[in-house]
């Protein structure tokens, strides 16, 4: 199977992600881990994109991010922990009410059952 | 990791972060998550490969266009850091520029409290003229007053922490200069109270409040200087 990436994940990438922190706190990292171990090995995200995504989302009050209190030994570095917020899980629940009206009607018309 | 795969990767984050248009603090979160990111890759990919300059291409690989990125990060800075941007200043800027950026803040924030009483008590019309002349000379001398607090913070960072070094002679000139000028100003501010006779108590308390500004202006030194520092290290690096 070929490797969905770039352009196709445009546009759900913060729903993803939404979605990932549904499943509990993470950072960065584990988020793609998160990403890719769904995708089943098959997404391929530019990891510097998840970042400006983060930052929207906190933005927007969907997330909210926290430093760990410790670098554990990663040379003062300190990792940003994301917790999905009420308002994230609302949006999340919207996100997932339009994939789906987006499949039932793409379907169809692609000839492929939803 | 060794130094030289550190100072790689953070070459690899300030290529992305450096033309972002955004807060020396934001900046700051995006360089040290994306750090420890990158750092998380590169060892990962070195274990892996077992290659230090493999792991550090896989690494570029993996993080995507810096331009790419770099726009998306700019499209994420809220209009509200914009702001934080024109407080914090250009780095290395003259102090007399931040001098001026601090005073004309307080004289908004003076100028908005002010308004608000006046409003409050129906207008001028409610207010003696003494006590409206007195609000007005407030609103105008607190900014005058942090004005030179940035100038004595700044001299204090440079006698504390300047190409100089330390030197206790110039530190006790800057500490006592800064505590007699606050002094000085809460006399003045008082001066209608103490004009018959200076009460000893009230003059104490005064030389204190100075003295707590002294620190003030020391912590502020130190840290500003601690800002200037990592400053120096990120713009320090080649990302040609």
């Amino acid at each position: 199977m070929t490797l969905i990436s770039g352009d196709k994940l445009r546009g759900h990438l913060e729903a993803m992600i939404l979605s990932t922190l549904s499943d509990g706190d993470a950072h960065g990292q584990e988020i793609l881990r998160r990403l890719e171990a769904a995708g089943c090995g098959l997404l391929r995200l530019k990891e510097g994109s998840l970042y400006p995504a983060l930052y929207r989302l906190e933005a927007a009050g969907e997330v909210k991010g926290v430093w760990e209190p410790e670098s554990h030994g990663r040379r003062g570095a300190r990792r940003r922990i994301y917790r999905l917020t009420g308002k994230g899980s609302r949006k999340l629940e919207v996100s997932r009410g339009e994939w789906r009206q987006f499949v039932r009607i793409l379907g169809p018309i692609f000839g492929v059952q939803a | 990791m060794t130094d030289t795969n550190l100072t790689q990767l953070k070459v690899l984050v300030e290529r992305i972060v450096r033309p972002v248009r955004a807060s020396l603090r934001t900046k700051r979160k995006v360089r040290e998550e994306l750090l420890v990111h990158v750092s998380g890759v590169f060892e990962e990919e070195f274990a892996r490969l077992g290659d230090d300059r493999g792991a550090l291409a896989q690494t570029t690989v993996r993080l995507g266009d810096p331009a790419e990125v770099t726009a998306q990060l700019q499209k994420s800075v809220s209009a509200g850091d914009d702001f934080r941007r024109y407080w914090e200043g250009e780095p290395g800027e003259p102090a007399w520029r931040t001098a001026a950026r601090v005073a004309g803040g307080t004289a908004a924030l003076a100028a908005v409290v002010l308004g608000i009483m006046l409003a409050a008590t129906g207008g001028t019309r409610g207010w003696p003229l003494a006590a409206l002349l007195a609000g007005v000379g407030a609103a105008l001398a607190v900014p005058a007053y942090f004005f030179a607090l940035t100038l004595f913070t700044a001299w204090m960072e440079r006698v504390c922490h300047g190409p100089l070094g330390w030197s206790w002679r110039r530190v006790v000139v800057a500490a006592a200069g800064l505590w007699l000028f606050t002094l000085l100003c809460m006399a003045g501010a008082n001066r209608p109270a103490w004009q018959s006779r200076i009460p000893v108590t009230e003059a104490m308390t005064a030389g204190l409040i100075s003295a707590h500004f002294v620190v003030f202006a020391c912590a502020l030194g130190t840290s500003s200087t601690k800002r200037a520092i990592y400053q120096r290290e990120w713009a320090g690096l080649d990302i040609a």
